[in-house]
């Protein structure tokens, strides 16, 4: 069984940078809003998806002032109050705790991650939002921006599986 | 995921991973609670990634998704092209009919105010700039735009932002070449507004559905189905006249209204450039000026006239496109 404690530490920062570089271009192409037939259609939650996936590898100390700094992004980007996407990649950084993780992950583990990460993240839009705005968020905005985000969750596992590829490959890692 | 595929390694070796992200947790809860509402860090941090990032970055990534959706968007407006131009054809003639009216009636009303001796005069801005919604923020608790132009072509916060079918929300931020507009639906905007066929006023308000509702009406005011709510400009920060939509419901419960620029995905918009009016606090009038002062200030004008060069210059009738020389 690998251990990523035995790495290298260009390799860690392999599967960092890896895992920074997928979580800004989920931010950015999760800024687009595209409308189809009236529909309007939201990605912002894609970046999550990077965050749910971070890699075992990756130093857990630079990988939460990462997480930090790409959830004040977020928050910048989507127009949101600073601090609640931080909040939001924190604590799914802490219940997954990816450096903890004995085995790589496959598609399954990391779909239920995934499904962990989106419900924390459901809880916390709702209560800081009931906190900040004293309103509960539309709920049906909210499902649809989890769903449509889950829908896609094949193509980030790929866009993933290949950036890791052609960055440790550079790295000789 | 079981947990026999996490390692059981002993708090002391990663100790200082916890507390790191117990701090940085306790950070990120802490800026939310300060940095909410209306904080100025937050509003600096957002107009200058707006300006640097955001606002460039997304024109050049939404073109092709632009364009993907008027190709789709066409398809289905060539279907309908047919009916509506019977549809507009029957509307021109009643319109043509009404406008000579209106003509006629125009010259009466001008004739009295001459013999009256009274000046009525709309203050709705001629004088517009154009801009691209390059992206329609839709979340949870958030309803806005981030347009592509801002200070540089005169736009201020609080000016009102249309499209060609009425008003879509108004400024909250600005940047050197972008601005956020919050839109009439968002759970913080607040609009004074009336009803064109009695004169009933309103606050529209947003509530994060699609048909915002009207607040703070007064005993027994007149409001029904169908009514066509625009601008009242009771606030002195938008011009008065501004169309927004119709009544689609009366109930117990609430006036809802269906903003009718949502009834189409929000692309160009432009930008009304109004100048809202100061209050006297902040214009005091000082004591040597005497009369000059209060001549001026009974002679402050309340509309622009100019048109901005390069942006939509739809004003009335009789402007024709001029350059860009407003006072603004």
């Amino acid at each position: 069984m690998a251990d990523w404690s035995s790495l290298l530490p260009s390799s860690r920062a392999g599967h960092l940078r890896q895992a920074i570089i997928l979580s800004v271009i989920l931010t950015f192409l999760g800024l687009i809003n595209v409308t189809f037939f009236g529909w309007n259609i939201s990605l912002s939650w894609l970046p999550l998806m990077a965050v749910a996936l971070w890699p075992r590898a990756a130093t857990p100390i630079y990988s939460i002032v990462a997480l930090f700094l790409l959830g004040l992004l977020q928050d910048s980007g989507s127009f949101g109050v600073p601090g609640q996407w931080p909040l939001i990649y924190l604590l799914c950084y802490a219940f997954i705790r990816p450096f903890e993780r004995l085995k790589s992950l496959n598609f399954l583990s990391g779909f239920l991650l995934w499904l962990l990460s989106a419900g924390i993240a459901f809880v916390v839009i709702s209560f800081s939002g009931r906190i900040i705005y004293a309103e509960w968020p539309n709920w049906i905005i909210l499902s649809r921006l989890a769903l449509t985000t889950t829908l896609l969750f094949p193509l980030v596992w790929g866009g993933r599986r290949w950036l890791q590829i052609l960055i440790l490959r550079r790295d000789g890692a | 995921m079981a947990r026999s595929s996490y390692s059981r390694r002993s708090n002391e070796e990663h100790g200082p991973v916890f507390v790191i992200l117990v701090i940085a947790i306790l950070l990120s809860a802490g800026l939310m609670a300060t940095q909410s509402g209306d904080a100025k860090l937050r509003r600096a941090a957002q107009a200058q990634s707006d300006r640097l990032i955001v606002s460039p970055l997304l024109s050049l990534i939404s073109r092709p998704v632009r364009a993907a959706e008027d190709f789709l968007g066409g398809w289905s407006d060539r279907s309908r092209a047919h009916e509506e131009n019977l549809a507009l054809r029957a509307e021109l003639q009643t319109l043509r009919e009404e406008n000579s009216r209106l003509q006629v009636d125009r010259m009466q009303i001008a004739s009295l105010n001459e013999i009256l001796n009274v000046e009525i005069e709309t203050n709705v801005p001629l004088k517009r700039v154009a801009a691209r919604a390059v992206n329609d923020v839709t979340g949870p608790f958030l309803r806005a735009l981030l347009i592509n132009e801002g200070e540089g072509k005169g736009i201020r916060r609080g000016q009102a932002v249309m499209t060609a079918d009425g008003m879509v929300g108004h400024v909250t931020l600005t940047g050197r070449n972008s601005a956020r507009v919050l839109r009439l639906d968002d759970l913080n905007s607040r609009i004074p507004v009336m009803s064109e066929r009695s004169g009933s006023v309103a606050i529209l308000s947003g509530d994060n559905t699609s048909k915002p509702k009207l607040i703070f009406m007064n005993l027994g005011a007149d409001w029904e189905e169908g009514d066509r709510v625009m601008t009242s400009g009771d606030d002195g920060q938008l011009p008065r006249g501004l169309h927004i939509g119709t009544v689609s419901s009366v109930s117990d419960d609430a006036i809802r209204v269906v903003v009718t620029s949502f009834q189409q995905p929000v692309d160009w918009v432009w930008v009304a450039l109004f100048e809202p009016f100061v209050s006297p606090e902040l214009q005091p009038v000082q004591e040597s000026d005497g009369d000059d002062a209060n001549l001026k200030t009974s002679e402050m004008p309340t509309a622009d006239t100019g048109t901005e060069t390069g942006a939509v210059t739809e004003g009335n009738e009789s402007d024709a496109v001029t350059t860009g020389e407003g006072d603004i």
